[in-house]
């Protein structure tokens, strides 16, 4: 059996050694509590040969006072030392937790795309927690009996070689049994956490969707999914446990063989006058007191094996690498950036380009307005720009800086991009502008609020900046949401903003209300405005046409407006039999 | 309803299961006390004080024996145990996900995060103490078996180790509200930490375009220590209930070496007499005092499961509260039920809806919509128009009974609807939300959300949200896993799914919250056309597209919550302000 104690270590280490003064007192407080619960068997040897061979009564009601006060130490021992453990544990993971929380945060969209948040929260914190049960129980538990059961053998030894060297056999026949009938059980939690996992994967997704599921008239059908997935989960995890019993079973029938054996030996040596009855009961006692480390070892073990699942899949996350790789620093000038993709293509999945060789440029200030179809690859390129991914062939650069030279953090804090979609959560109004960066100021914030005319708007808030957001936004509109998302880009001062379908939401006096404020946050700032609708691309300077991934028409806007033949006048004729309708 | 009463209930479900639980449960524990008079008659035979004949050899062998039976039944009691308990967490998350999915109404403002918090560990919660009754059960019959053992043997020195006993019981109830109170805050702290958990990975792109990873995880750190606080409060309490109940054993052990001593010198008490009271008393799981022990555990189980109740009510507050224990099958086994299909007949025909002084207020922002009234006839295509935050949308929720109307009535073909939540749904009416939500299954399976495929036209309702194309772009067509929530589908893709979505079902009435924001120009021309196109069609729409607005045979202007204006488009555009300044989008604020 492979305990993989080298990976728990390398996991755990960093987080424990800022804790050392913790880890010594913990150490001291349970050497003294495995002391003086070896003492006490002795004493009732002391005691039960004293009673038999007819001794002082003084010196038995001594024996028990005495057995007594070490049992009282002992309890406030042992209480005191699983506290400081259980604060050692709590204290190593919330940091494991938060580095996990940070990692993830910087993994790339497509591992976004693919894990629901109810799966990463069941990762994050359900699995660390179960590191952190670990980490508090595991020192006091399995240590503890392992050193109490050493202390058990070594008086043992001290008493008779013989009877010492039978339990030494047994203790390691029965360690051996049980933790090989244990590893059955492996495959089966793992089989389990993914069941639960999915079951909360399921669960989340509903949850967020109650209103459409509910409209929709759909409840029976969820219902019904959620019966297919919970009696997974349940199955599972009833196999998993049944699996576990029969290797407990097992390792219990050899408990009682090695009782048994005891009992025969004690017998022997106890008729042949080698040893006292109280012996006898000393070993007995001691061997019963071997029960609940042994239990214990094996219980934690078999914890091991649940957190080893775990910890498997903490480092399968930590080991989840971005396929964006942080740039080495190459600095970005300050002020309007100018924008160029030269031969980029790009494909979410091996064979359906999305972008297919696009090459162009904008000069900084100008503004470029993105018209296309959906799924003609307007979102790529602005996820692009971002470096949510990177092109499969090509280069994107932003004021002859090739992106991937530059560090990740600079590149965003220099791009703004306002999405359809905007992402809210719940919180206070601050923290869902600032997203908790605490460098941010009310004054700034409001400044921004003023500028576009959100004003009245906040005033009728009933706490300000911090009025709570409920969870996903609702309780606003999404004219409100993207307004929200667009002074998120105004307090990042960006050097390039993109604008994705952002008005789009928006009714037409409120995408008024905006033109004033979006003037003032293009203003000597690049642009790329993708939009469906042709209104919201009049003020660009150039217009670029994508039709599958690749460029149809890219020109200045006068020019294009002006040549009959352009396919972007062409769509002013039928735009404005749109806006005539 | 009294916690006890849901408990009962919740055991009622699975009377023999839990019978046979008890059962096996009382099994294990008395033969452990069997094992222990065999010791004892061990030791008599050794010291030559048996009370019974039996040489050692004959011991050992019925010692072996008892062994080998405890062994079969322990295994047993583990696996009904575990099948018991998970049955009825099974149960309790069944009847709360049906109650949350059609509770009327509610305006949840819990994080799904923290929901599914909720639903894993308070289940445990609420079913802990039942698990902890039978091993109870199994306690306190072999206890008192154990208690007329020793009361036989020395009755002085039983009742005086009893004392301590006592004592541990007493403290335990005096404990019990600091427990909840720990408790609740543990949990409290536990579910702020995975709230917040869940709102940062589902708005991970948003703190990735700000690259605020770092300021963000901070203020997890921050929730995360207050958890640590918490956590070691409520586990150090339970620690000094343990080591409370370890020194009472060793204080009743202790007084059985004062008291047994001049008896023991004196011969009228064996070491077999001594080693059975050490063991019943002390070693472990068959001890008289492991029945304090588990009774404490049941006591603060019931006021921790009482808190876990209360706060899986908080998810369904209109829910009866019984309906968290009602009896229903779970479907662990055998056949699943079938999704009922709804056969549209001429009673769910529309002819006319009506609201009169529809009302509805947001508790927390004060804001809603008032005194609406409008009616809309068969056939109509009837646009809601109005500025961020007038009320829009609340106004559809309130209709659909999404959001639960404060006053005012609602009229379908001339009836008043009480529950609207459960009347307008496929195949009366369906709604497209402004954000719709998919799921990570299969294009096809969003669409469809359980519809037999037989019985329904796909293909038609394909075509009528213009998707037809997009389906040849996706890389397995229909059979496309769509990802989370939809993530690997455009805006105007995941708008389209839900389009199609809610024509497959073929409401009589069709409402969609801005249905085309995400289209460009000629998808959304298609998707109107093909909408107008739909004979006998009704809709309700939210739109400010003038495509819509052209045309509505019906508009209706909202500002601040209140209807300005309702009409044809001309009329509107020569008498209402509102309208002109949304028609023509020129409008600066006041």
């Amino acid at each position: 059996m492979r305990i993989p104690i080298k990976q728990y270590w390398d996991l755990l280490i960093n987080y424990l050694k800022p804790l050392w003064f913790k880890v010594l007192l913990l150490a001291v407080l349970f050497f003294a509590s495995i002391g003086l619960q070896l003492v006490n068997p002795q004493i009732m040897r002391y005691f039960i040969d004293t009673a038999k061979s007819g001794g002082a009564l003084q010196k038995l009601t001594v024996a028990a006072v005495l057995f007594i006060s070490i049992a009282l130490i002992g309890s406030v021992v042992s209480a005191f030392a699983g506290y400081v453990s259980n604060d050692l544990g709590w204290r190593a993971t919330n940091r494991l937790r938060s580095d996990l929380v940070l990692h993830i945060l910087q993994l790339d969209m497509s591992f976004h795309s693919t894990h629901t948040p109810g799966e990463l929260i069941e990762r994050i914190d359900g699995d660390v927690t179960r590191l952190a049960n670990f980490l508090s129980q595991f020192v006091i538990r399995l240590l503890g009996g392992i050193l109490l059961s050493l202390g058990i053998l070594i008086l043992l030894i001290y008493e008779d070689i013989r009877i010492g060297l039978a339990l030494t056999a047994f203790i390691g026949v029965y360690l051996l049994v049980h933790i090989r009938s244990q590893q059955i059980a492996i495959p089966h939690w793992r089989a389990e956490r993914g069941a639960s996992a999915d079951l909360f994967g399921f669960l989340e997704e509903r949850l967020s969707a109650l209103k459409d599921i509910r409209s929709l008239g759909a409840i029976a059908y969820v219902m019904r999914r959620f019966y297919e997935v919970i009696r997974r989960a349940f199955w599972t995890n009833f196999k998993a446990n049944v699996i576990t019993d029969v290797g407990w079973t097992i390792s219990n029938l050899v408990f009682a063989a090695g009782y048994v054996v005891i009992m025969v030996l004690g017998t022997h040596l106890f008729l042949g006058d080698v040893i006292t009855i109280g012996t006898v009961y000393l070993i007995l006692h001691y061997l019963q007191m071997l029960r609940a480390p042994l239990n214990t070892i094996r219980s934690e073990i078999e914890d091991l094996q649940r957190v080893r699942v775990s910890i498997e899949r903490v480092k399968e996350l930590t080991d989840t690498q971005s396929t964006i790789r942080d740039g080495i620093g190459e600095a970005l000038p300050l002020g309007a950036l100018s924008v160029a993709f030269q031969n980029v293509s790009f494909a979410y999945h091996a064979g359906i380009p999305v972008l297919h060789d696009v090459s162009f440029q904008l000069k900084p200030g100008a503004v470029l307005g993105l018209l296309g179809r959906t799924g003609s690859g307007k979102t790529t390129l602005s996820r692009l720009l971002c470096r949510f991914y990177d092109p499969s062939a090509g280069e994107v650069s932003l004021s002859d800086v090739d992106i991937r030279l530059t560090r990740l953090s600079d590149l965003r804090q220099r791009v703004g991009l306002v999405t359809q979609e905007v992402q809210l959560f719940q919180g206070s109004l601050r923290d869902n502008l600032t997203l908790f960066e605490e460098t941010i100021n009310d004054e700034k914030i409001l400044t921004a609020l003023r500028t576009l005319g959100l004003e009245a708007w906040y005033r009728a808030l009933p706490n300000g900046l911090d009025t709570e957001i409920a969870s996903s936004g609702s309780g606003l509109s999404a004219g409100e949401a993207q307004l929200l998302a667009l002074t998120r880009v105004f307090l990042k001062e960006p050097g390039l903003v993109i604008l994705d379908e952002a008005s789009s939401r928006l009714d037409p006096a409120t995408e008024a209300l905006l033109e004033q404020a979006v003037a003032q946050l293009l203003k000597d700032r690049t642009a790329v405005i993708i939009a469906h609708r042709l209104s919201t691309v009049q003020r660009s300077d150039e217009i670029l046409i994508l039709e599958e991934g690749q460029i149809k028409e890219h020109g200045e806007y006068d020019r294009l407006v002006s040549d009959p033949n352009s396919i972007f006048s062409g769509l002013l004729r039928t735009g404005l039999e749109e806006v005539l309708a | 309803m009294k916690t006890r009463h849901y408990l009962w209930r919740l055991l009622c479900y699975s009377p023999w299961l839990c019978l046979g639980s008890l059962i096996l449960s009382v099994a294990c524990y008395n033969l452990s006390l069997l094992v222990g008079l065999i010791m004892r008659e061990f030791f008599n035979a050794l010291t030559e004080e048996a009370s019974v004949s039996f040489d050692v050899q004959t011991l050992i062998i019925f010692f072996i024996a008892t062994q080998l039976v405890s062994l079969m039944s322990d295994q047993g009691y583990a696996a009904i145990y575990v099948y018991f308990e998970k049955k009825l967490k099974v149960l309790l998350q069944v009847n709360l996900l049906q109650n949350i999915l059609k509770s009327q109404g509610v305006h949840n403002t819990q994080s799904s995060g923290e929901m599914i918090n909720r639903f894993d560990d308070d289940a445990d919660g609420i079913v802990a103490p039942l698990t902890t009754a039978i091993e109870l059960g199994g306690h306190v019959i072999s206890a008192f078996v154990a208690l007329y053992v020793l009361l036989h043997i020395n009755s002085f020195i039983t009742l005086f180790a009893f004392l301590p006993m006592i004592v541990i019981i007493l403290i335990t109830n005096w404990m019990g509200r600091r427990i909840e109170n720990y408790r609740r805050a543990n949990r409290e702290t536990t579910g702020r930490v995975t709230g917040f958990l869940g709102e940062l990975l589902g708005a991970s792109q948003a703190i990735k375009v700000a690259a605020t990873e770092v300021p963000a995880v901070a203020r997890f750190d921050t929730l995360s220590e207050a958890r640590r606080t918490a956590v070691l409060k409520d586990s150090l309490f339970s620690q000094l209930l343990n080591s409370m109940n370890a020194t009472t054993i060793n204080l009743a052990t202790g007084i059985i070496l004062i008291l047994a001593g001049q008896s023991m010198r004196a011969g009228t008490f064996t070491v077999g007499d001594f080693a059975l009271f050490v063991s019943y008393i002390a070693a472990g799981e068959v001890s008289v005092s492991g029945c304090a022990q588990w009774m404490g555990q049941l006591l603060a189980g019931i006021k921790q499961a009482s808190v876990s109740l209360l706060r899986f009510l908080e998810l369904i507050p209109n829910a009866p509260r019984e309906c968290l224990v009602e009896r229903r099958p779970i479907y662990l086994r055998g056949a699943f039920p079938q999704v009922p299909h709804i056969v549209k007949t001429d009673e769910y025909r529309l002819q006319t809806l009506q609201t009169e002084g529809l009302s509805y207020c947001y508790p927390d922002t004060g804001r809603g919509i008032e005194g609406i009234n409008f009616k809309l006839e068969r056939g109509n295509f009837v646009v809601i128009t109005g500025r961020i935050g007038a009320g829009k949308t609340t106004l559809l929720e309130t209709l659909l009974g999404l959001v639960p109307a404060d006053s005012g009535e609602i009229r379908w073909n001339g009836t008043i609807i009480d529950d609207p939540a459960s009347f307008f749904i496929p195949p009366r009416c369906a709604y497209t939300p402004q954000v719709p939500r998919l799921f990570s299954d299969t294009l096809e399976d969003n669409i469809l959300m359980g519809l037999p495929k037989d019985k329904i036209d796909l293909n038609a309702s394909i075509h009528a949200a213009v998707m037809e194309q997009d389906l040849t772009q996706l890389e397995h067509g229909l059979n496309t896993v769509i990802g989370p929530r939809g993530v690997r589908l455009s805006g105007g893709q995941a708008q389209r799914t839900a389009a199609a979505r809610m024509f497959v079902r073929e409401p009589e009435l069709l409402v969609f919250d801005d249905l085309s924001s995400a289209l460009d120009v000629e998808t959304e021309r298609a998707l109107w056309e093909r909408i107008f196109d739909r004979k006998d069609a009704t809709c309700l729409v939210i739109s400010h597209r003038r495509a819509a607005l052209g045309r509505a045979d019906h508009i209706i202007v909202l500002k601040a919550g209140r209807i300005e204006a309702q009409g044809k488009l001309d009329a509107l555009l020569e008498t209402c302000e509102e309208m002109q300044q949304l028609w023509q989008g020129n409008y600066t604020e006041a």
